[in-house]
């Protein structure tokens, strides 16, 4: 009676023959998890939702050249990764820094925010205290589940580099979740 | 390099993530295992990542999911290239309000694939009433977000006085239009459930908002 469920691959090859309905089915299968990427980088709704029509736009026009190397759904991920990251090379008009750096001045909440802090927070509103370069490390190891090879490719900075920055995050986001306090003399230096 | 030690907490994230060479990591263990803020910092840790990996996955809100369709629509099939004047018009935050008001694409489309239904949509100078009846009336969704024209019920404080009576949350419809419902003359209002692809389709009597009598003729679920 029931039509059946077509793959992620069959949808998005129907797509690129012109069948008009397979990628809004493709969307409406990941859209979720695609908007909780969105969301958790870039953790400003606008952001996110601008982030995730752009990332769709890009996916529905670069059909054609999906080659089958990766699942559908992990291209569809990366391409809403990718829309993030540079989101947020372009806001760096927000940002003291430039991203990306390793420097020790990184920006970040400081010492009074945190202390103003209620004693611990969501996940979403810790990880938006982080500098971006954390949260994306964070987000994408931690949250997603992506390795840390494919982050590093992503990001495209060196593994190490993934790993000192999930390091870093996740010390910081002990204290900001209320794992942890912080005080005077037990200061988490991140 | 005589700075203080490193928190315990910076040790145990750095050697989580293997960040630390062979010596380093040495050095960091032997802190550790002196260092009495260890077992807290341990604890800690843990619990941190557990949290990560159990955060909630918040929802996609039904308007962005309804102005990211409304932009697919507007899209030429994949391999026609778009026009060039056109390619940057969803960048804009006025392209995306416009895209947030053609809410018909974008829900219907995001949701259900309704969209791509092929019955010709609503066009202008059709007629005003839907015919619908109560075993149709789940499949009106496209028909009534592809238009707000409500009628009598046009005018906001009946709107919202109709909302009242009937019992329907005070939110605006995202669209809506005259209707015969089994030939009864009605207002169709679609509602949001807060899922996406899920709408609320209510009919209610044309003078709903005037009087205090139940102004429902109907009221079911659609979507998935």
């Amino acid at each position: 009676m029931s039509a059946p469920v077509r793959s992620d691959a069959e949808l998005l090859a129907a797509h690129v023959v012109g069948d008009r309905s397979a990628f809004a089915e493709l969307v409406e299968r990941h859209s979720g998890r695609l908007w909780a990427v969105a969301t958790r980088i870039l953790h400003s709704r606008d952001e996110a939702a601008d982030a995730l029509q752009e990332a769709l736009i890009s996916a529905h026009q670069a059909a054609p050249r999906f080659r089958a190397e990766a699942a559908v759904s992990t291209w569809l991920h990366r391409i809403v990764v990718n829309a993030c990251i540079d989101r947020i090379r372009h806001n760096q008009v927000r940002f003291t820094l430039p991203l990306f750096s390793d420097g020790p001045a990184e920006p970040r909440a400081t010492q009074d925010q945190i202390e103003a802090l209620p004693t611990r927070l969501a996940v979403h509103d810790a990880l938006a205290l982080l500098p971006d370069d954390q949260r994306l490390a964070v987000v994408l190891v931690d949250l997603e589940g992506y390795p840390v090879a494919e982050v590093a490719a992503i990001v495209n900075v060196a593994e190490g580099t993934v790993k000192s920055r999930c390091a870093r995050g996740r010390a910081r986001l002990a204290v900001l979740l209320g794992h942890l306090r912080e005080t005077d003399s037990e200061r988490v230096d991140t | 390099m005589t700075g203080p030690q490193p928190h315990p907490v910076e040790l145990l994230a750095q050697l989580d993530a293997d960040v630390l060479g062979p010596i380093a990591a040495a050095r960091a263990r032997r802190q550790l295992a002196t260092d009495p803020r260890t077992a807290a910092a341990r604890t800690a840790m843990a619990a941190t990542r557990a949290e990560l990996a159990a955060a909630p996955i918040p929802d996609l809100p039904l308007d962005v999911a309804a102005r990211c369709a409304a932009a697919l629509a507007e899209l030429p099939p994949p391999s026609t290239p778009a026009p060039a004047a056109a390619a940057p018009r969803w960048r804009s935050r006025t392209a995306a309000l416009l895209a947030a008001a053609a809410v018909l694409a974008g829900a219907v489309a995001l949701g259900l694939g309704w969209l791509q239904r092929s019955d010709p949509p609503a066009v202008p100078g059709s007629p005003a009433q839907l015919a619908l009846t109560r075993d149709t009336l789940a499949s009106a969704v496209g028909d009534g977000l592809d238009r707000r024209d409500l009628g009598p019920l046009n005018d906001p404080q009946q709107l919202a006085a109709c909302q009242r009576t009937a019992g329907l949350p005070a939110q605006p419809p995202l669209g809506g239009r005259e209707v015969l419902l089994d030939g009864r003359p009605g207002v169709l209002l679609v509602l949001p459930t807060g899922v996406v692809g899920r709408f609320r389709l209510v009919v209610v009597v044309p003078e709903c908002g005037t009087t205090q009598t139940n102004p429902a003729l109907a009221d079911v679920v659609a979507g998935r």
